[in-house]
């Protein structure tokens, strides 16, 4: 069944019809949510929110617009006003995962050390992206949202999203050129250390 | 094919817009241009990681959002209930009053009632008029009077319209 006919059973009072959309959505939205907010918990409590507020604006939701890009719409909106609200920044990379991660490589064989590094540097350079580049990456490439969907996400005009995604492309091949610079640097020292034997 | 025209057809490849000629240019650049080719692995890489750290919900997120839509609804049916219980009984009172005038003296007799209720508002109404006349006889006083009364009769209507429009969205959420 489409969105748009379990929205009308929806309006009619149909609880599991809505039940089915939650299930249907419910990994995009946590999905932003995480993107966004980078907290498991929180991501998983705004997810139950942003449901909550469709169910209460479902009769506001125009039929002519996906409801995948309604509902991610207000995901995003909520998330980037929790954000303004605890003033959160860009920058605070590292969620309590992450460190545990780390803390649970230890151990492992070399070539699964690097390649696990070489993931979290790719992470890192994602996350480190300003709010609105990460999110128009991650609704792009992550959850393959069309430029048109995420244009009536963000509010913005096609030309700005697609300028934000050249962008962030660009961003994220300068700041993994560095990080492969100095894996190169790393490489051809450990090159000059064995041939030197010092 | 320069660099920059490259990157150009990296763009369009990612999103999924290159056609079979520029592909094969493509490929063939990136085999010969190491720095095009590291570029090209770094956002292969971040699709990657992109496509392998999706998030998944966690599974009881739609038994607790239904709960909260259920907890949700009885809150809102609650809250609501003091302002339907008095204007219903006050309508159950009317319209008993007018039941029992209309059994015990006829159909005329309660056109009769309703004419002499009509002509007692309209004449408290023209009392109020000279009294305020009385009160207040500059033309700026009774300006000040009508639009404090039209101020009055605006909110009484915002006020009655915002009431409508939730029991209207309680009746649309608790309609099953």
């Amino acid at each position: 069944m489409d969105d748009i006919a379990l929205v009308r059973k929806c309006l009619a009072g149909d609880e599991v019809a809505f039940e089915v959309l939650v299930s249907r959505y419910k990994n995009l939205v946590y999905g932003i949510a995480l993107n966004l907010l980078r907290n498991r918990d929180e991501a998983a409590d705004v997810t139950q929110d942003v449901f909550l507020r469709a169910w209460e604006n479902l009769w506001r939701y125009k039929p002519e617009y996906s409801f995948r890009a309604w509902i991610a719409r207000i995901t995003v909106n909520h998330c980037l006003n929790i954000n303004q609200k605890t003033r959160r920044s860009a920058v605070t990379a590292w969620d309590e995962e992450a460190v545990g991660r780390i803390a649970a490589d230890d151990g492992l064989p070399e070539d699964e050390l690097l390649a696990k590094e070489k993931q979290d540097s790719v992470r890192k350079a994602i996350v480190s992206l300003p709010e609105m580049y990460r999110l128009v990456v991650v609704l792009f490439h992550q959850q393959s949202l069309s430029y048109d969907e995420i244009c009536q996400i963000t509010g913005y005009p096609l030309s700005i999203v697609k300028n934000r995604l050249y962008r962030a492309r660009k961003m994220l091949c300068e700041k993994l050129s560095v990080y492969h610079d100095g894996e190169s640097e790393k490489e051809d020292d450990s090159w000059a250390v064995k041939k030197h034997g010092s | 094919m320069g660099c920059e025209k490259a990157w150009e057809l990296m763009m369009s490849r990612l999103d999924g817009e290159i056609d079979r000629q520029n592909q094969r240019y493509l490929e063939n650049h990136l085999k010969l241009c190491p720095e095009c080719r590291r570029q090209y692995d770094s956002l292969h890489a971040v699709l990657l990681e992109l496509d392998r750290t999706k998030p998944v919900a966690p599974e009881s997120t739609e038994r607790k959002v239904m709960e909260r839509i259920s907890g949700a609804r009885r809150k809102e049916t609650v809250v609501l209930l003091p302002y339907v219980i008095p204007p219903a009984a006050l309508l159950m009172g009317i319209l008993t009053f007018l039941f029992y005038e209309l059994c015990m003296d006829g159909p005329m007799a309660v056109i009769d009632k309703a004419a002499q209720a009509m002509s007692t508002f309209c004449r408290a109404c023209q009392s109020i008029a000279a009294f305020s006349r009385f009160l207040f006889s500059g033309l700026y006083l009774h300006s000040v009077l009508i639009m404090s009364g039209l101020a009055f009769l605006g909110g009484i209507f915002a006020f009655l319209y915002g009431q409508l429009g939730k029991g209207m969205k309680v009746k649309r959420t608790g309609g099953q």
